[in-house]
C-alpha cells in the first residue's frame, strides 16, 4: 500500500493522468482546460503533457461541448468534459439528461457512453445566484446517469478512477472549497466502488448523512455534540447514483434518528429523497422526523451576510441533532 | 438563389452521368423504392394500431436519403432524426429488426425500447436516430472528431431538418466542426415546414446554407428530390472531409409528406397542399431518367417495384409475429455493465 | 346515545376522580356546556358535553374513572327530531327554538370529539412497544410535545407504577405462548460438540482461591458473550418481515427455573462486563426471577439465550429457540472424559454444548463457528487470572 498527501485538486489531476496514460483513446474537453489549466487549476499541466488535441479547449458553449463529448464517447473515445461552474449545467441540460443518460437504454444497449462530466460546487464564495448552486438532485431524478460527490482528496481520487473505468455517463461533482484541502491518498489500492458510502464517524445517538462540503461541517458538529455526550454517526454517501441506502438505513436502525445535510436547496434536494427512502425502508425505526439541513429556498445572494444566512453550517447540524434527540 | 424541387411532369432528364455504372443508377432507384415501400407498410401498420406512440415517415424525401448515402463508404457513420427510417434502411439495418422495433417488439434493433424515433445499429455505421430536434448534431460533430482523433479515415453524415436549424446546438456544432475541421457533412432536409409553421414564418433568411457560410463552411443548395444532385453534392463534401478539408453543408430543398407525424393533431391543410409532395415525387422523376437513359423499361421497373413491395409486406408480417419484450426487461440496459 | 368520556388531558394521565357534577341527572344540556368537574393528578378540569342531549350520569361523584371511561350518557331528546340531509346541513324542526333562545336539544347527528386514537408515539417507539408487549397508554412521552419516543419504552420497566409483580399466571401464559409459537414456527437445526473445559475449571479454581464465588454459569456467560461477538450471525433477532437484525452488543437471556416454570431474564451487555459484574447481575436476575417479581425491562431485548443444566447429570439436550432470537445455547455438566490426543490417552474436563438455531435466519455452519470460538474462549478463561 502506498499513500501520498495530495490536495483534492491534485488527486483529481492524478486520476486524470493515470487514465490518459492508458492505451485506450481518451480526450478531455472543456472551456479553459488547456494551457490555462482550468478555471480552478485542476487540469494544470495536462495540456503540456498530453498535447492540445487530447486536452482540448472548447468554445464557450456547454451544450455543444457536452454533445461533442458524447459523440466521442459513443464512438470509441473515452471523454471527460469540464463544466466550469455547476450552475452552467443548465445550458447543457438536454445533452446530459436526454442524450447521455438515455442513449444506452433507447438503443437497447448498443451504444455506451463512457463520459465523465466534471463540475464544481462553488458555494459560499460570494459568486451570487448564478454561480453558487448545488444541483446534484436534478440528476438523481434521471435514470441512466451516475453521480459522484467526493468530499475529500482520497475519495475524489478513488471515485474518479472508478468513473474513468465506467461505461456510463458520470456526473462528477467537485467542490471549489475543498480543492485545496490536503489528505492522505492511497494510490496503489483498488479504486473506490460506486454505491458504497463511507462512515466518516461512528456514533449511536443520531445519524447525519452529509454531502460534499457539509461532511466537514457535520464532523465539526459531531465533535461538539460528543462533548455533551451525544454520539453522532456521520455518513458520506459518496455517490448518489447508485446510492448506498443499506449503510444509511443500517445506521438509522441503530440510532433511530437521522438528519441530512447539503448545500443544495432544501425543497426536493437530496435530503428529500433520503427522508422519503428512510420512511419507506425504515419507518419503524424512526424515533423522530428526519431533519433536513440545507440551503434556504431563496436564490443565493452575493453579500457576505446573505451567504451566512442561506447556507447551512455546523451550528445548523448541531441544532438539527438537538431536535432529533430532544 | 432560389431552388425548389421540379415537378415530375416538368422534369427533363439531363444527359446520362458517365461516371456512374448502370447498376449503381438502378441501385439508387431500388433504395428509394425500398424506403417508399417500407414507409407504406409503416403507415398501414400504424393505422392498424401496431405501432405505439407515433411515427414520422420520410415519404417524399427518398431522393435525399438515397442520394446522400450513395456517397458513403460502408464504414462511414450516420446520425439521423426521428424522420430517418430511410437512412437507417439504406445504411444496411435489417428491415425486419427495424419494423419490429417500430412495433416495440423484443426482436427490434433496440429491443423495443426505442421505437420509431430511436433506431440504432452501430455495427453498420448507423449510430442512431434521435427524437430531440438538433440534439444529435453536436454528437455527430463529436463522432467526427473521434474519427479524426483516432485517424480512422471515416466520415460522418448528419441529417437534420429546417426546424433544427433554429436551435442553438446547430450553431454550436457548426462552429466547433469548422474550428476543428472535423470530417462531417451536414445534410439539411429543408421541407419547408416545422410541424405547422412554414419556414417563411420561422427562418430569417430563405436559405439555411447561408448560416454555414457564416462559419466559413463550404455550403451548397440542391433540389432534394433530384437524387443525383444530392449524391453529387454530398460526394463532394465526403471527399473534402476524407481528405482533411473539414466539414461541408448540403441544403436539400424538398416538400414534406402530408403530415408531420402519423399522430399529428391540428387542422388539416387543403388537399392540394397536403399532396404537394406527390407533384415533385423523386421516384417517378428518377424513373423518367432511367427510361430516357435506356437503363430500365417501365415493365422492368414495375416488376422491381412489385418485388420490393412483396418483400416489405413480408417484413411487416414477420415483425408482427415477433414477441413483445418481457415486462421485466424495462429494467435492462439502464446502465451499461 | 353519545357517551361523555374522560379524555386524556396529559400524556401521563391514566385516570381522574369525579369531583362534582355541574348538571343534574336527566337535565338537558347543549354542546360545549360544562357538565362535570374532574380532578386529575395535575389539575381540576371541566368536561363539556360533546353533543346536545339529556344527561344520564354513570360515574358518581368520588368515583375514579380511567381514561376513555364513561362519565355519562347523553340521550337525544325524544320530543324533537331532526334530520341531517346528505349535504350535511342540519334542518331544524319547526318546533325548534331559535338559536340562543334556549338550551333545547337540536338532536343533530352524533359526533364524538375528534380525538386521535391512542397516544402520540414515534414509529420506533411503536415498534419497540409492539415487540416488548408494552401498552403505550401506560407510557409517558418525553419527546417533543409529549411524543413517546424509543427511550420511553426502554424506561417503562423502571417506572415506579409498574414495579408491582406481574400476575404469575399471566407471565406463565406468555412464556408458554412463546414456546409454543417458537416450536411450531421455527425450523430448528441443532449442532453440538463436546468442548474442552479445562480452562473453565481452572479459572473457577483460581477465582475461588481469591475468595470469589463465581459459578460455572458466570464463566460460561463470559465466554459465550465473547464467542457471540465473533459470530454475530447468531446474536440478534429475526424480525417478522424475515429480515435479521444482528446486535453488536450481547444481551444474554438466562433460562431460570422457577415455581412458575422457566423464565429468562436478560443479562445486558454481557460482552462488556467483567466476571465480577456478571456474577452480581446474574445473581440479581436469578433472584428476581425466582421471587416472581421480575420486571418487564429484565425480560426484554435478549439477543441469545443460555440454558445451563450442568447442575444435573445432563450431557446433552436439544432446546427450543426462543423467538425472535436466532439461537439458544444449551450446556451440560462439566465431567472428566477420557480423550485420545497425539496418540496418548488422557483425562480432561469436558462439556457438551449444543446450539439450537432458527434455520430461517442462520445455519449449522454458524453454529460450528460459534462452538469453535466458544472452545477457544473457554480455554483462555484462566489466562490473566493466575
Amino acid at each position: 500500500m502506498s499513500t501520498t498527501t495530495l490536495t483534492m485538486s491534485e488527486a483529481i489531476n492524478r486520476a486524470l493522468r493515470e487514465a490518459l496514460d492508458r492505451p485506450e483513446p481518451m480526450m478531455i474537453v472543456g472551456q479553459d482546460i488547456g494551457p490555462y489549466g482550468g478555471a480552478f487549476g485542476v487540469t494544470r499541466g495536462l495540456s503540456e503533457a498530453y498535447g492540445e488535441e487530447t486536452i482540448r479547449d472548447a468554445p464557450l458553449c456547454e451544450s455543444g461541448t457536452v454533445g461533442y463529448a458524447i459523440g466521442l464517447a459513443i464512438t470509441g473515445v473515452r471523454a471527460v468534459c469540464e463544466i466550469e461552474f455547476f450552475d452552467f449545467v443548465g445550458v447543457a441540460m438536454d445533452q446530459i439528461f436526454n442524450q447521455a443518460a438515455k442513449l444506452h437504454y433507447f438503443t437497447g444497449g448498443k451504444l455506451t457512453v463512457p463520459l465523465v462530466i466534471r463540475t464544481p460546487i462553488v458555494s459560499r464564495m460570494g459568486m451570487g445566484p448564478q454561480h453558487s448552486q448545488s444541483l446534484e438532485s436534478w440528476f438523481m431524478h434521471v435514470p441512466g446517469i451516475k453521480i459522484a460527490v467526493p468530499s475529500n482528496a482520497a475519495d475524489a481520487y478513488g471515485l474518479l478512477r472508478t468513473a474513468l473505468l465506467d461505461n456510463n455517463p458520470v456526473l462528477f461533482v467537485e467542490n471549489v472549497r475543498l480543492y485545496g484541502r490536503r489528505g492522505e491518498v492511497e494510490t496503489a489500492g483498488p479504486a473506490i466502488p460506486f454505491g458504497k458510502a463511507r462512515i466518516a464517524r461512528e456514533g449511536t445517538d443520531a445519524t447525519v448523512v452529509a454531502l460534499s462540503g457539509m461532511v466537514d461541517e457535520a464532523l465539526t458538529a459531531a465533535e461538539r455534540l460528543a462533548e455533551r455526550g451525544i454520539s453522532v454517526e456521520v455518513i458520506d454517501p459518496r455517490t448518489l447514483a447508485p446510492l448506498d441506502m443499506e449503510t444509511i438505513v443500517g445506521s438509522l436502525r441503530k440510532t433511530m434518528r437521522l438528519a441530512v445535510a447539503h448545500d443544495a436547496h432544501r425543497t426536493l434536494g437530496f435530503g428529500a429523497e433520503i427522508a422519503a427512502r428512510c420512511m419507506e425502508e425504515a419507518f419503524d425505526y424512526l424515533d423522530a422526523p428526519v431533519e433536513r439541513v440545507a440551503c434556504k429556498d431563496v436564490p443565493i445572494p452575493c453579500t457576505p451576510g446573505g451567504i451566512e444566512a442561506v447556507y447551512p453550517s455546523a451550528d445548523d447540524v448541531v441544532a438539527a441533532v438537538e431536535r432529533l434527540v430532544a | 438563389m432560389t431552388i425548389a424541387p421540379i415537378p415530375v411532369d416538368e422534369a427533363v432528364p439531363g444527359p446520362r452521368p458517365d461516371s456512374i455504372a448502370s447498376d449503381d443508377l438502378l441501385a439508387l432507384y431500388r433504395e428509394m423504392m425500398r424506403v417508399r415501400a417500407f414507409e407504406d407498410e409503416v403507415i398501414d401498420a400504424f393505422a392498424r394500431g401496431l405501432i405505439p406512440g407515433s411515427t414520422h415517415p420520410c415519404i417524399g424525401a427518398e431522393g435525399i436519403k438515397a442520394g446522400a448515402l450513395a456517397a458513403l463508404r460502408p464504414d462511414d457513420l450516420v446520425f439521423a432524426t426521428y424522420r430517418g427510417h430511410g437512412e437507417v434502411l439504406i445504411k444496411g439495418v435489417d428491415p425486419v429488426g427495424m419494423m419490429a422495433e417500430l412495433m416495440g417488439r423484443a426482436t427490434g434493433v433496440c429491443k423495443g425500447k426505442g421505437g420509431s424515433m430511436h433506431l440504432s445499429e452501430p455495427s453498420v455505421g448507423l449510430i442512431s436516430t434521435n427524437a430531440i430536434v438538433a440534439g444529435h448534431i453536436p454528437m455527430a460533430g463529436g463522432a467526427a472528431l473521434s474519427c479524426q482523433f483516432r485517424k480512422t479515415g471515416q466520415v460522418v453524415l448528419c441529417f437534420f431538418g429546417d426546424g433544427a436549424s433554429c436551435e442553438g446546438e446547430f450553431f454550436e456544432a457548426m462552429n466547433m466542426a469548422m474550428l476543428w475541421k472535423v470530417p462531417l457533412v451536414f445534410i439539411c432536409e429543408n421541407n419547408g415546414v416545422a410541424i405547422s409553421v412554414p419556414t417563411s414564418k420561422s427562418q430569417a433568411t430563405p436559405d439555411i446554407a447561408d448560416r454555414a457560410r457564416g462559419f466559413g463552411m463550404p455550403a451548397v443548395i440542391v433540389d432534394g428530390n433530384d437524387v443525383l444532385a444530392v449524391r453529387d453534392a454530398v460526394a463532394d463534401g465526403v471527399t473534402r472531409a476524407r481528405t482533411g478539408g473539414g466539414p461541408s453543408f448540403v441544403e436539400c430543398k424538398t416538400v414534406r409528406w402530408e403530415r408531420h407525424s402519423a399522430f399529428s393533431a391540428g387542422g388539416s391543410d387543403p388537399v392540394e397542399q397536403r399532396l404537394a409532395w406527390q407533384r415533385v415525387d423523386p421516384i417517378p422523376r428518377f424513373r423518367k431518367s432511367l427510361r430516357a437513359w435506356d437503363i430500365a423499361t417501365d415493365a422492368q421497373l414495375d416488376a422491381l417495384d412489385e418485388e420490393i413491395r412483396e418483400t416489405m409486406r413480408a417484413v411487416r408480417e414477420e415483425a408482427e409475429r415477433a414477441p413483445l419484450p418481457a415486462p421485466e426487461s424495462v429494467y435492462d440496459d439502464v446502465y451499461a455493465p | 346515545m353519545t357517551a361523555v368520556t374522560l379524555a386524556q388531558l396529559s400524556i401521563s394521565m391514566e385516570d381522574g376522580r369525579v369531583s362534582r357534577w355541574l348538571v343534574a341527572d336527566g337535565e338537558l344540556v347543549s354542546t360545549g356546556q360544562p357538565v362535570v368537574e374532574i380532578e386529575t393528578d395535575k389539575a381540576t378540569i371541566e368536561i363539556e358535553a360533546p353533543v346536545d342531549g339529556v344527561v344520564r350520569i354513570v360515574a358518581a361523584e368520588g368515583d375514579i374513572v380511567v381514561v376513555d371511561g364513561i362519565l355519562a350518557e347523553l340521550e337525544p331528546a325524544t320530543a324533537t327530531t331532526a334530520t341531517a340531509p346528505a349535504d350535511g346541513r342540519a334542518v331544524l324542526p319547526d318546533s325548534a327554538p331559535l338559536l340562543g333562545e334556549s338550551v333545547a336539544p337540536q338532536g343533530l347527528s352524533t359526533a364524538t370529539s375528534p380525538r386521535r386514537s391512542g397516544p402520540i408515539a414515534s414509529p420506533a417507539a411503536r415498534r419497540l412497544a409492539r415487540e416488548q408487549a408494552v401498552d403505550l397508554r401506560g407510557v409517558s412521552g418525553s419527546g417533543p410535545g409529549g411524543r413517546i419516543v424509543a427511550r420511553d419504552i426502554a424506561a417503562v420497566g423502571a417506572a415506579p407504577t409498574t414495579s408491582v409483580a406481574p400476575d404469575a399466571q399471566r407471565l406463565r401464559e406468555a412464556v408458554v405462548g412463546n414456546i409454543t409459537a417458537s416450536w411450531q414456527q421455527i425450523p430448528h437445526v441443532h449442532i453440538g460438540g463436546e468442548l474442552a473445559a479445562g480452562g473453565l475449571v481452572q479459572a473457577r479454581e483460581i477465582l475461588a482461591s481469591s475468595g470469589l464465588d463465581v459459578t460455572v454459569t458466570d464463566l460460561l456467560i463470559v465466554a459465550i458473550a465473547q464467542a457471540l461477538v465473533e459470530v454475530p450471525d447468531l446474536n440478534g433477532r429475526r424480525l417478522t418481515d424475515g429480515s435479521v437484525e444482528r446486535s453488536t452488543a450481547v444481551h444474554l437471556a438466562l433460562a431460570v427455573a422457577t415455581e412458575n416454570g422457566v423464565v429468562a431474564p436478560v443479562l445486558r451487555n454481557a460482552d462488556s462486563l467483567a466476571v465480577s459484574e456478571v456474577t452480581r447481575e446474574r445473581r440479581r436476575l436469578v433472584d428476581v426471577a425466582r421471587s416472581g417479581v421480575v420486571e418487564g425491562r429484565d425480560l426484554v431485548g435478549g439477543t441469545c439465550t443460555l440454558s445451563n443444566l450442568g447442575a444435573y447429570p445432563v450431557d446433552f439436550f436439544a432446546p427450543v429457540v426462543s423467538g425472535p432470537q436466532i439461537a439458544m445455547i444449551a450446556t451440560g455438566r462439566v465431567a472428566e472424559k477420557v480423550v485420545a490426543e497425539n496418540g496418548w490417552l488422557g483425562v480432561r474436563p469436558s462439556m457438551w454444548v449444543n446450539v439450537a438455531i432458527d434455520h430461517r435466519a442462520s445455519d449449522g455452519e454458524a453454529g460450528g463457528r460459534l462452538l469453535a470460538a466458544l472452545e477457544r474462549h473457554l480455554t483462555s478463561l484462566a489466562e490473566g487470572l493466575s
